[in-house]
């Protein structure tokens, strides 16, 4: 099975240096769906109004094959 | 050595000489497993149960997509399956992680064990009550903490449980899970475990080496994790006997 990398990015790079082996750029795809929103669950209590994450998945060639991005927006209404 | 079950025991219950001695003599014959390898899968009907005696060990759900979902981590001292004679087949498979050494006790001998020493049931209905226990608890890891705070629990869980059987310093233990394990245990993803580790690294909660976890400040990773021992029901130290 080829092996998929999974750079995130928030502000600061975290590159991923394992990777994953996946069964084609499909599934690794999916795989993009799934961590991106549930890191940035996990993320956007911690900071503030407006945060984006975004993945860069490449092949074992270092080759982008997708890449994805979820923004948080918050906005007060009251002051 | 002393059989880290009775080591696990003895820091709950005072256990007879001949207790003890029943405890080691079915725990004589042990096997060598490698590492990575299942002891029991799912829908077996086993005939005797496991004991894990040196290496770490999980309890695992293969899932329709062929991956894994880990929902027990077991080190030496931990039974495997002390009740399934009682269900019938097993729900879920068991596997090792490193090489380990298990025994396997008929089941016809446990019953024996547990009808002969009364004092020795107790002690395994502990066992197996604190394996709920520790259940429960990831269970509210998984539904209320967030990433980084799950892996830190974990971390913490691991400390204590292997101080009870010696094999932690105070802040310190031989660790031969994987990203994935750790993955597979709480439900991220390879990449958001990844990121988690490198937070607790750069927070200087957890330090990795050579295969050792190390955890420089362990009163701050508690507080991190919000970790409460209390689910292990290490203490008091309880008779043998139940009070009459």
């Amino acid at each position: 099975m080829p092996r998929y990398f999974f750079d995130i990015h928030d502000g600061q790079t975290l590159r991923d240096d394992e990777g994953m082996d996946l069964a084609g750029p499909e599934e690794a795809a999916r795989q993009a769906k799934s961590v991106l929103p549930q890191i940035a669950a996990h993320e956007v209590p911690k900071d503030g109004e407006h945060q984006a994450f975004s993945v860069l998945v490449t092949d074992e060639d270092g080759h982008p094959i997708y890449s994805a991005a979820v923004t948080y927006t918050g906005t007060w209404l009251i002051r | 050595m002393l059989n880290p079950f009775i080591q696990k025991l003895g820091r709950r219950f005072v256990l007879s000489g001949s207790e003890e001695k029943a405890l080691t003599d079915a725990s004589a014959r042990v096997r060598d497993v490698p590492s990575r390898t299942a002891l029991i899968s799912e829908g077996d009907v086993p005939d005797h149960v496991h004991l894990i005696q040196k290496g770490f060990a999980c309890r695992y759900k293969v899932l329709p997509g062929g991956g894994r979902s880990i929902v027990a981590f077991l080190i030496p001292g931990d039974f495997c399956d002390l009740n399934v004679s009682i269900l019938g087949e097993m729900d879920h498979s068991i596997g090792t992680i490193s090489s380990c050494d298990v025994v396997r006790i008929p089941r016809s001998v446990m019953n024996d064990l547990s009808g002969k020493h009364p004092g020795l049931n107790r002690a395994l209905q502990w066992a197996g009550l604190v394996d709920e226990a520790i259940l429960r608890e990831w269970l509210v890891c998984m539904g209320r903490r967030s990433a980084d705070e799950q892996v830190a629990h974990l971390f913490c869980e691991f400390l204590i449980r292997l101080q009870v059987v010696g094999l932690a310093t105070e802040n310190s233990y031989q660790f031969p899970l994987i990203q994935l394990d750790l993955g597979d245990a709480t439900g991220l993803s390879n990449v958001h475990i990844n990121r988690v580790l490198q937070e607790l690294r750069r927070l200087g909660l957890v330090v990795f080496k050579e295969r050792r976890v190390t955890l420089p400040d362990v009163a701050a990773i508690k507080a991190y994790a919000g970790f409460n021992p209390n689910y292990l029901h290490l203490h008091p130290k309880a008779p043998p006997y139940p009070a009459m």
